[in-house]
């Protein structure tokens, strides 16, 4: 019994919420069309999972989220509708704004992805490199652990003074960000190598290039991958932050510029955007690891 | 004709903490090509560092060892080891695996002859159907027979065998002698194989001849007198075994002075 309404509850709330919508509002709307959209997409997922519990939890909390949201904002009256948008202002600005939110979006993965791209075959490349090398990895290893603890950011007062652009400086310091997690995974996982592994591949007589691409890259594989997926996060967290500072573009620029403006709607749809973006790259990533390590269970 | 000569070998282990301990001291033997000889002593007496050392995995201090004649060192591509423990590579399919192996031997084959080749060792093996499994999916045992495979497939003259079924249930241990028995004695090259176990009923089945350690030392050299092809329940009802057999497991039991009315060559 317990369990049926646990079940019918999110379908529930969603009616609510739907009924909520298009109870007349105090202030003016422009359009309720996203705000539904957002709903409608919350309660397909539920139930597309409806089997899993979990899911009507979530849904569950979603709903009460927005229904508190919307019912304070927009129909309760707050007084200062600036400092606290109703919901279907915020997803509204989507409709209104959606070039320079793409365009923002955009200019963020592009960064990043190019961050990435360094960083991956640095830290794998100078990590192998170091890794093998009992004398290089003695010496560098201690340096690199005073060195990669600095958290990046604060370097990009310092980088953007130095490098020529502002794009160079955030890339630069999104990149260094990455570097030593992938470097230091990749320099353990080579150091610390599983023996039996170790002797079946020189019992195997493989040559240095051998070695490298079929033994020490896939070893590592897994570990590059919780890199990854470690760095997407901490990345994105880095480049808003350096793109609050000196950008023209970009997710962290469009809520600093915003908020410049007191535009606190656009503000909180921006947040909105980058909680967005940061789930799509985290599924990304599972499904890159799916796809690259299916051996190991 | 001598296939293996190892002369005087001494070796020392250093731990972690810097000290040194001795593992082999002094050790020296011969194996004739074709012979399978098995190396069996309680666990640390030296046994499995032989091999190591065989294998090219570890450098005595002094010494030295000559496969064909040849002084050797480091590791090559007459000799294939199969180890206690799983060695294949566990994001490579069970096929990967061993047409990897091939490769390393023979780099100038095609696709087409690298297949063919894994396809009958695999047959060979019994693991047919489950070529393009990872090893994870496998059981131990069928990992080890895939290991197996792979070593037989780089067709080196010389086998290594570090207590192979060390870590099998007994039931398949059982089934993978029968089988490695029987690939041997079909084989049209015949291997010279060192084969270190503990288990004295393993060794007796499997060798044409057993060395017994102890304190990091060769302290027997021992016939098995039984003819081939051998088969399991043939040999368990041999007049001599039981006997043989207790002689062997008497080895690991004396201590110095009573083993004295051991003679050389007395188990033949």
């Amino acid at each position: 019994m317990m369990r049926k309404v646990h079940m019918v509850l999110p379908h529930i709330l969603f009616l609510v919420l739907v009924i909520l919508i298009f109870m007349p509002s105090l202030d003016s709307v422009d359009s309720y069309i996203s705000f539904l959209v957002v709903a409608v997409v919350i309660e397909i997922a539920v139930i597309a999972k409806r089997k899993s519990s979990v899911a009507c939890d979530i849904g569950i909390i979603l709903y009460l989220f927005l229904i508190i949201w919307e019912y304070i904002t927009a129909k309760a009256g707050v007084k200062n509708t600036m400092l606290y948008p109703a919901p279907e202002n915020v997803f509204g600005i989507f409709i209104k704004d959606y070039a320079k939110i793409l365009e923002g979006v955009l200019s963020s993965l592009k960064l990043l992805f190019i961050a990435f791209g360094i960083a991956i075959i640095l830290g794998v490349g100078l990590g192998l490199f170091v890794g093998l090398s009992d004398r290089l990895s003695g010496t560098l290893l201690p340096i690199v652990r005073v060195i990669s603890p600095i958290p990046p950011v604060i370097y990009s007062p310092y980088a953007v003074a130095l490098l020529p652009s502002f794009r160079a400086a955030a890339i630069f310091v999104v990149t260094l960000t990455i570097f030593w997690s992938m470097f230091m995974s990749m320099v353990l996982s080579v150091r610390e190598i599983d023996k039996k592994i170790m002797d079946s591949a020189r019992t195997l007589n493989l040559s240095k290039g051998s070695m490298i691409l079929h033994v020490l890259i896939p070893y590592s594989l897994p570990g590059i991958i919780n890199s990854i997926s470690v760095s997407v996060s901490t990345s994105f967290l880095v480049l808003t932050a350096a793109e609050m500072i000196g950008a023209t573009s970009g997710l962290g620029w469009y809520v600093k510029y915003n908020s410049d403006f007191a535009n606190f709607t656009k503000v909180v749809f921006g947040i909105v955007m980058i909680g967005v973006v940061v789930t799509l790259l985290n599924t990304l990533v599972g499904l890159l690891r799916k796809l690259l390590i299916r051996w190991k269970v | 004709m001598e296939k293996i000569v190892f002369e005087d070998i001494a070796l020392d282990y250093r731990e972690r903490g810097g000290t040194v301990f001795n593992a082999l001291d002094g050790v020296s033997f011969t194996v004739n090509e074709g012979e399978f000889v098995s190396i069996i002593g309680s666990s640390g007496c030296g046994k499995s560092t032989i091999l190591s050392v065989l294998a090219g995995l570890n450098e005595p201090k002094s010494g030295s060892y000559r496969i064909d004649g040849t002084e050797t060192r480091g590791t090559g591509k007459n000799r294939g080891v199969v180890f206690q423990h799983y060695s294949l590579f566990p994001w490579m399919t069970i096929r990967k695996n061993i047409e990897f192996g091939i490769k390393q031997n023979f780099p100038k084959q095609s696709k087409k002859e690298l297949a063919e080749k894994a396809d009958l060792y695999l047959k060979k093996v019994g693991l047919k159907g489950f070529e393009n499994r990872y090893p994870s999916q496998l059981s131990g045992g069928m990992q080890q027979r895939a290991a197996i495979a792979r070593t037989l497939a780089m067709e080196t003259d010389i086998l290594l065998m570090d207590e192979p079924f060390g870590a099998i249930d007994a039931k398949n241990r059982i089934i993978l002698q029968d089988l490695l028995l029987d690939i041997l004695d079909t084989a049209d090259v015949k291997k010279t194989i060192i084969f270190v176990t503990h288990d004295v009923d393993e060794a007796i089945l499997m060798s044409d001849r057993i060395l017994f350690m102890k304190n990091k030392k060769i302290e027997k050299d021992i016939n098995v007198p039984f003819p081939r092809p051998r088969k399991r329940n043939e040999l368990l009802e041999r007049s001599g075994f039981r006997q043989f057999r207790q002689r062997i497991v008497n080895l690991f039991y004396f201590d110095e002075d009573e083993k004295q009315d051991f003679q050389e060559g007395e188990g033949i």
